[in-house]
């Protein structure tokens, strides 16, 4: 008769074996204990306090009929089994191996705690994270990471999870992810910041056996607990568990892992099949789980519970153990293997990334579907804004005759887009009314296309322009000197375009503002309103000038006071929302607002302009900005009382969506599990592709028109031979695609337009 | 953290004398002149506070600690020549924290501290300030006196700008523990702190 451990790995990212082998011991100093893992890899095979150790074959070499059998063989002196690998719980539970004598929780129990877990924290009263399954249209998985800053994370049904910083990023580990675990079961989660908190528990057979809280003190770098504090578990969050446990008839240890926001409400990260690693902390704070949960299994009396001792903090350290007898350390593979998989030096020594994959081969989704998990999928839903214009795109397509080959790859302005989008913003501005008047500028750099010029000067939008260029291209379209803002590091390049005021210049330097004080002072009407682009605090930029710290804040004032009485005195800001999230702007714009207040009070200089830039998408410009735009010129009006006008300088949030490129299809390559598609635009023509998803629309057959794709795994490749020139990766191509079928690459009316190149096109 | 010597008779004598000392000591708070100079300095405070997008009232005030590392500061000081320093000590940070929740509306209370602490430690505090120029008359005999943030939100929670955490109620510290503790301002005439109930205005014991 034995205790049977699996999960010794003790490293960085460690699993509990030799933690709950600790426990054990300390609690029947003569029971066998015998370590079992899947490669000479796992440093706690040597860990003295295992009487016997077992050595399985790695994974994918095991036969795992045989190895059933042997485990049935292994526990049928009534020994038990104590698993700490959530893929080997997963693999015992679903194949019944062993029942009765394996302490881990049923097929159903484990379902229920499959990531996001979202009716689990429900029934434990924990908030869910919103969560997108990466299966949505990749304008969704994009607009829910950009909202929030891409303060979000990608995370497995049942292991890993890695935070994404960017769309491009997003799409990067994706791949990896596939790659180590062979699953594209993933989903997208927010963050939630906080102190992480757990609570692990012992149950048997749905009858609770002990509890014990953890707050983190210290982590790895990969986030794993290596100093905590054990506590109680607070009363009404133990209802909650026994109930969980009863109802969902847990047999085995168990963690719940949380997060404690700083307004106190917990939200729940995930509940793992196990005890933890940590779970030796529990035991020295007097909570010896393992114990328990042994003595449930054996029908032994439970061993008595200390109450929490009160020395109830923990620490890891590391130590030097000799390698057990008779064994040696695993071979080194040489320097150009890879090292994931099972082997020496290996990150998943217990062979899980192996396990993935067969489980993934043999479990049918429907056994592991997700039916909890919906709800909260449907809120993170609700609460990604909806693409720009979708059904506008396609309709507008239809009035374009689909380009001969020889003309492609072709962008083509749709202009009942640029027209609804451009025009719908006037009557939105003119409606706000109050004492400040809101103008947008349109960026020019965004989209230099004269027609989008001239349209946005129909529509009474000023222009913004950061060289003499642009501001020439401003007038070439009617636009008046006094109705352009110059902007940007190099505004005065190459040679000046205006000969009266412009309506605002906003320097970027105190250099810049001196030098312009001087031409000022000489008598050149430059500007009706200067001022400066600040930095605001918090926000890292090349730009601006800096209002950190006191000293800076003081030249600054002071420069502003300088400038002569003629010229009135404006401030700017931008931040891009398109990268830094939505509540972040919103503090940028408070901060650089308030930094306005200051300024005005220091240089005893009214502020009668504050710009707030530009830098919006498209869906959260139309679905925050626009009806929050009453809130921003109330607050400014409030905060600068001399303030007249606010300007707004929207670039891609309004071209973005204005532009589709015609491409045909040139090569069809079948991969095996997604198809790659050759078309013959790139990266020349789309330098933009690897920022944002485009969609994709497809001329449908009748009536249905140009309608997007939708979302996969199959991949949109560029004609040109760089690596990088994959246009789309997120795609579900049609089955009947056909080499010589034109499609149109939308979302291409921003930095894409404005950027190209020439590449790949032979001498000019 | 080095260990503590006395014992226990001789530090309750102890902190008799020094409760004595500190009981006149107001919280500290900055002179304003009155005129642009100081209104700008305090909005300018109020600026980077909002750049660092707090969550609730008590967090985001790391920013303060961050620019304005804990050191000797010379009092009296006024508001203008505050924001020119490059360290605070903890009653100007304290005073920097509850100058920009203020425009939140919450309710700010000022909370004084004694804090044991080694003689090691303390020899060490005074011999900076020293060298800063400014006598350590916050440092006694295994005491120091520290100034934090309270907010009642429900209970009360000591905020302690200084290390950007939060104070227990159980008083225990990572450099030391509170020996006792006052609160001021407010109109209640108690706060709850974890299991204390703490006489607004007066100096509290703490056990331990
Ligand atoms: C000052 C300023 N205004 C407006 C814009 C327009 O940005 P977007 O096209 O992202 O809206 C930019 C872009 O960098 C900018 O720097
Ligand atoms: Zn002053």
């Amino acid at each position: 008769m034995a205790v049977l451990l699996s999960g010794l790995h003790s490293g960085p990212n460690p699993s509990p074996g030799v933690g709950t082998a600790r426990s054990l011991r300390a609690a029947y100093p003569d029971l066998p204990l015998v370590g079992v893992d899947y490669s000479l890899g796992s440093s706690g095979l040597h860990w003295p306090e295992f009487d016997d150790v077992w050595v399985a074959p790695p994974w994918s070499d095991l036969d795992l009929e045989a190895f059933a059998d042997d485990i049935a063989g292994r526990v049928a002196d009534g020994s038990v089994w104590l698993s700490g690998l959530d893929l080997e719980t997963i693999w015992l539970a679903s194949n019944g191996v062993a029942t009765g004598q394996v302490l881990i929780p049923s097929v159903a129990a484990l379902r229920s705690v499959k990531k996001p877990a979202a009716a689990v924290a429900d029934a434990l009263g924990l908030g869910a994270p919103l969560s997108l399954p990466l299966s949505a249209p990749a304008t969704d998985l994009a607009a829910f990471g950009r909202t929030r800053g891409w303060k979000v994370w990608l995370k497995g049904p049942f292991y890993e999870a890695q935070r994404v910083a960017s769309w491009s990023h997003l799409l990067i580990v994706r791949d990896q992810m596939k790659a180590v675990w062979g699953s594209d079961d993933l989903h997208l989660q927010a963050h939630v910041a906080g102190h992480e908190e757990s609570v692990t528990f012992a149950a048997y057979q749905g009858v609770l056996l002990g509890t014990c809280a953890m707050t983190k003190v210290a982590a790895t770098g990969e986030g794993k607990t290596w100093a905590g504090t054990a506590s109680e578990v607070d009363p009404d969050l133990l209802a909650r568990v026994t109930q969980f446990v009863a109802d969902t008839g847990w047999t085995g240890g168990a963690e719940i892992e949380m997060v404690r926001d700083p307004a106190g409400r917990l939200w729940l990260l995930e509940v793992n099949p196990r005890f933890p690693a940590w779970i030796h902390g529990a035991t020295l704070a007097g909570r010896n789980l393992p114990a328990a949960l042994v003595a449930a299994g054996l029908g032994w009396d439970l061993p008595e519970q200390r109450e929490l001792a009160a020395a109830n903090q923990f620490s890891r350290v590391v130590v030097e153990v000799p390698v057990r007898n008779g064994f040696r350390l695993p071979a080194r593979p040489e320097p150009s293997a890879p090292t994931s998989g099972a082997g020496g030096g290996s990150k998943h020594p217990s062979g899980m990334t192996d396990l993935a994959r067969l489980l993934e081969r043999g479990l049918t989704p429907s056994e592991w579907a997700r039916p909890q998990g919906t709800a909260v999928t449907e809120t993170a839903a609700a609460t990604v804004p909806v693409t720009a214009d979708d059904h506008l795109v396609g309709a507008a397509l239809m009035s374009f005759r689909t380009p001969a080959t020889t003309e492609t790859p072709q962008p083509v302005l749709l202009e009942e887009v640029a027209l609804a989008r451009l025009g719908r913003l006037a009557p939105q501005l003119a409606a706000l009314g109050g004492p400040v008047s809101v103008r947008a500028a349109y960026s020019i750099k965004t989209n230099p296309d004269l027609r989008l010029l001239a349209l946005a000067r129909a529509n009474g939008f000023l222009a913004e322009a950061i060289s003499q260029l642009e501001a020439k291209s401003a007038l070439d379209v009617g636009y008046a000197e006094n109705e352009v803002v110059l902007n940007g590091p190099g505004k005065w390049w190459p040679s000046p375009a205006t000969s009266g005021p412009v309506r605002a210049v906003f320097c970027d330097s105190m250099t810049e503002l001196s030098a312009l004080t001087k031409r000022l002072e000489g008598g050149e009407a430059v500007a009706s309103v200067v001022g400066v682009r600040l930095r605001p605090p918090g926000i890292k930029s090349r730009f601006g000038v800096p209002v950190t710290p006191w000293a800076s804040f003081l030249d600054l004032s002071e420069g502003l006071r300088q400038l002569p009485s003629e010229v009135e005195v404006g401030l700017h800001f931008h931040a891009a929302q398109s990268f830094i999230g939505v509540d972040r702007w919103w503090a940028s714009f408070e901060a650089g607002l308030r930094c306005a207040v200051a300024l005005e009070q220091a240089s005893g200089r009214p502020i009668v302009c504050f710009d707030v830039g530009g830098g919006w998408y498209p869906e959260e410009w139309d679905s925050i900005l626009i009806p929050r735009l009453e809130e921003l010129t109330t607050r400014v009006a409030k905060a600068l009382p001399n303030c007249r006008e606010l300007i707004i300088e929207p670039g891609k949030a309004l071209v973005q969506p204005v532009v589709a490129v015609f491409t045909t299809v040139l090569d069809v390559h079948d991969e095996g599990d997604s198809v790659d598609v050759v078309v013959d635009a790139a990266i020349a023509e789309l330098p933009d592709a690897g920022s944002h998803p485009h969609r994709v629309f497809r001329r449908g057959d009748g009536a249905s028109g140009w309608l997007p794709m939708g979302p996969g795994r199959d991949r949109v490749l560029g004609r040109s031979c760089m690596e990088h020139d994959v246009l789309s990766s997120s795609v579900s191509l049609p089955a009947d695609v056909a080499v010589g079928e034109v499609w149109a690459v939308a979302d291409a009316g921003a930095y894409d337009q404005s950027m190209a190149y020439r590449f790949a096109r032979g001498g000019s | 953290m080095s260990t503590l010597t006395t014992t226990g008779d001789d530090r309750d004598v102890q902190l008799a004398s020094v409760l004595e000392l500190v009981r006149w000591h107001p919280i500290s708070d900055p002179v304003d002149h009155g005129s642009a100079c100081c209104t700008t300095a305090r909005q300018w405070l109020s600026a980077l506070h909002a750049g660092a997008v707090p969550t609730t009232p008590l967090t985001g005030l790391g920013w303060i600690a961050d620019m304005y590392p804990w050191g000797p500061t010379q009092w009296p000081i006024s508001w203008c020549k505050l924001v020119e320093q490059d360290k605070l000590d903890c009653g100007a940070q304290a005073a920097v924290a509850r100058e920009v929740l203020r425009a939140t509306g919450s309710a700010l209370l000022g909370v004084q501290l004694l804090i044991r602490a080694s003689a090691t430690d303390i020899a060490h505090w005074g011999s900076t300030w020293r060298d800063g120029g400014v006598a350590p008359t916050w440092l006694f005999e295994q005491l120091y006196y520290h100034e934090a943030v309270g907010l009642v939100d429900g209970s009360l929670v000591v905020f302690d700008p200084t290390r950007n955490w939060k104070v227990p109620p159980d008083g225990r510290m990572e450099d030391g523990s509170v020996a006792a503790i006052r609160i001021t301002g407010g109109d209640a005439a108690t706060v709850i702190w974890g299991r204390h109930e703490l006489l607004v205005g007066e100096w509290v014991l703490l056990a331990g």
